[in-house]
């Protein structure tokens, strides 16, 4: 707050800010406060620095991925902390994703609806963060109310339910996936809780817009949604496959394969990151290609404008319906003209920007999926493994088979770290500073 | 000869009825080993859920951990679950191992049929660290008044958007 006040007051300036300007300071941002958000964490003596930092990244960007190794005997304090930065971190993603890199050429179908693209970047964060400040806040005090009494019916203290209702409503709806217990969902060993974890999953991983259009009574919005018909498929096919492949293991009922297949699948596909099994059980244990399906569901992600990370459901939809267009222009004249659409709050053409930026977006994730996943595997770890891994921390999800832990290669820790910060931004960001810093470099050196 | 049978006996029945004495890492890393085998555990009490007659004892070896499925008769000893402030009551706890427990949604636990505690948990004294205290109160204070003097400036010059 001191830090973010001093430069309010000594970086003055009275140009208008620009777009690129936003986004390098969306950039810089998403670095500079894990820094300083590490602070209290690495004082608390809990944490070595790296790890502190690791814990903040991973907060700021709600992956959930965690160094802490017994979260139930960290200070309240802390624990908080955790929870808060996730939730901040949460809100401030969909501000920025609405109001700075829904401008972008590359996403421009991003932008909040409501907002005028000519007014300038920063009245539109205030006028939008104010909005989904309100909508996020209602959602935090619903949802604490319901784990409160989810935990209370449970057999829990009311003091312990009512820290862990918040802490896990503010992990749950900013799709983070911290917990309070190193058990993370598995603590309460109750269906009761899980649901409620599972409601506020699916609402955090919405469409801002979405939400803000069925609050003023357009309901329709939801059955028509591009966004919500790619989350269905996705949710149906990959919960069939993974319930096909859990049966073929050590579950013996169906409802058990029901309860941890499907929980599982919406944890990954909203990028929460809540886990009711052992990590070292999902590495043993689960068959092989239930970590690869989970994995592709978490690269896939929730909705855009959501507090979701991942490709997400709108550019797929819409690289999916252009691959539909291209096949149709096949069998038709050439002098013909087809034009394809989108619903997403309204009937939107698919144009070569669209399908350009979309392409983009998706093409860098899989490039950095690679490059994670070979990073892994060469300290050793097997391939599965380090795919799941990586595409937990590159699309912010937070599940993990084990890798991730305190002493695992720094060099590895300070991956991640970049992955989560590269996934939070949805790379645009990084291409934007690294084009600064080439810029820059061109006019300093000769 | 009849002493050979008996021993015969004892060896054959002897493994399903003897408990293992295992950590909390081995029922997790190797599950396989001891599903649906009787085991003994000792770990320290993180948390109790009261469900009527029976209840979840959460309990911590090592870095793992394990729920405990009990009788809240055995409860009558437990005093001190564990947290920042307090280590918890260690307790030895016998009992049938899960590895994916059908009656329980597919959670590794133990059923136990006895729990005692070996060791009374106690408070930790924490002493405050003056030195951060201040530091965070000077940043408190320093940040308050620069964010209220923003507030002030921004107050006299709304700008057209605001």
């Amino acid at each position: 707050m001191t830090a973010c006040a001093l430069l309010e007051l000594l970086c003055v300036t009275e140009r208008e800010m620009e777009l690129k300007h936003a986004i390098l300071v969306a950039a810089l941002l998403w670095l500079a406060a894990p820094f300083f958000g590490s602070l209290p964490l690495w004082f608390s003596g809990q944490y070595a620095f790296l790890d502190s930092f690791f814990e903040t990244t991973s907060g700021l960007t709600t992956t959930g991925l965690t160094l802490t190794q017994h979260a139930d005997l960290l200070p309240k304090s802390i624990n908080f902390l955790r929870h808060l930065l996730q939730f901040v971190g949460g809100v401030g993603v969909v501000v920025i994703s609405l109001c700075i890199f829904g401008r972008t050429q590359i996403s421009s179908f991003l932008m909040f609806k409501g907002e005028a693209r000519e007014a300038g970047i920063r009245p539109s964060i205030v006028k939008t963060s104010r909005r989904i400040l309100g909508i996020a806040l209602t959602f935090l005090a619903l949802g604490t109310v319901l784990f409160t009494l989810a935990g209370i019916t449970e057999g829990q203290k009311p003091g312990d339910a009512v820290f862990d209702g918040l802490n896990h409503t503010m992990a749950a709806y900013s799709t983070g996936g911290f917990s309070t217990h190193s058990q993370n969902m598995l603590y309460y060993h109750s269906a009761l809780v899980e649901i409620v974890a599972l409601v506020l999953m699916i609402l955090g991983s919405l469409n801002f817009n979405l939400h803000y259009a069925i609050l003023t009574g357009r309901r329709g919005e939801m059955v028509k949604d591009i966004e919500i018909k790619v989350f269905l498929v996705f949710l149906i096919t990959g919960g069939l496959l993974v319930g096909f492949y859990l049966s073929r293991s050590f579950h013996s009922s169906a409802f058990t394969i029901f309860r941890k297949g499907f929980f599982h699948v919406i944890s990954a596909q909203t990028t929460t990151g809540f886990q009711t099994v052992p990590p070292s059980y999902t590495i043993y244990l689960w068959p092989v290609p239930v970590l690869v399906l989970l994995s592709i569901l978490m690269i896939v992600g929730g909705s855009a404008n959501s507090t979701s990370g991942g490709i997400k459901n709108l550019r797929l939809g819409i690289l999916f319906k252009s691959l539909l267009l291209e096949i149709r222009k096949t069998f038709l004249p050439s002098s013909a003209v087809v034009v394809e659409t989108y619903h997403h709050l309204g009937e939107n053409p698919i144009t070569e920007t669209v399908i350009r930026g979309a392409a983009v977006v998706t093409l860098s994730y899989l490039l950095l999926l690679g490059f994670g996943t070979l990073v892994t595997t060469s300290f050793g770890y097997p391939f599965h493994a380090s795919l799941f891994e990586t595409a937990s921390a590159l699309a912010n999800t937070g599940l993990s088979c084990g890798v991730t832990s305190p002493s695992m290669p720094s060099i590895l820790k300070l991956t991640y770290i970049f992955l989560m910060w590269a996934g939070r931004l949805e790379i645009i960001a990084i291409f934007v500073l690294l084009g600064f810093i080439f810029l820059q470099l061109r006019r300093i050196l000769p | 000869m009849r002493w050979l049978l008996v021993l015969m006996a004892f060896l054959v029945f002897a493994p399903s009825s003897i408990a293992q004495c295992v950590t909390v890492a081995d029922l997790l890393l190797s599950p396989d080993n001891f599903d649906n085998q009787k085991v003994v555990v000792v770990g320290e009490v993180l948390g109790i859920l009261y469900r009527g007659e029976k209840a979840w004892v959460n309990i911590e070896n090592g870095e793992y951990q394990i729920g405990i499925w009990c009788e809240t008769r055995m409860l009558e000893n437990l005093k001190v679950t564990a947290d920042y402030r307090h280590r918890g009551d260690i307790v030895e706890v016998i009992g049938i191992f899960h590895k994916a427990c059908p009656e329980h949604g597919g959670d590794p636990d133990i059923h136990a049929e006895n729990l005692a505690v070996l060791e009374r948990g106690y408070e930790i004294s924490r002493e405050i660290n003056w030195w951060l205290m201040t530091l965070s109160l000077i940043l408190l204070a320093l940040g308050l008044f620069l964010t209220v003097k923003l507030r002030y400036r921004e107050k006299r010059a709304l700008p057209y958007w605001y």
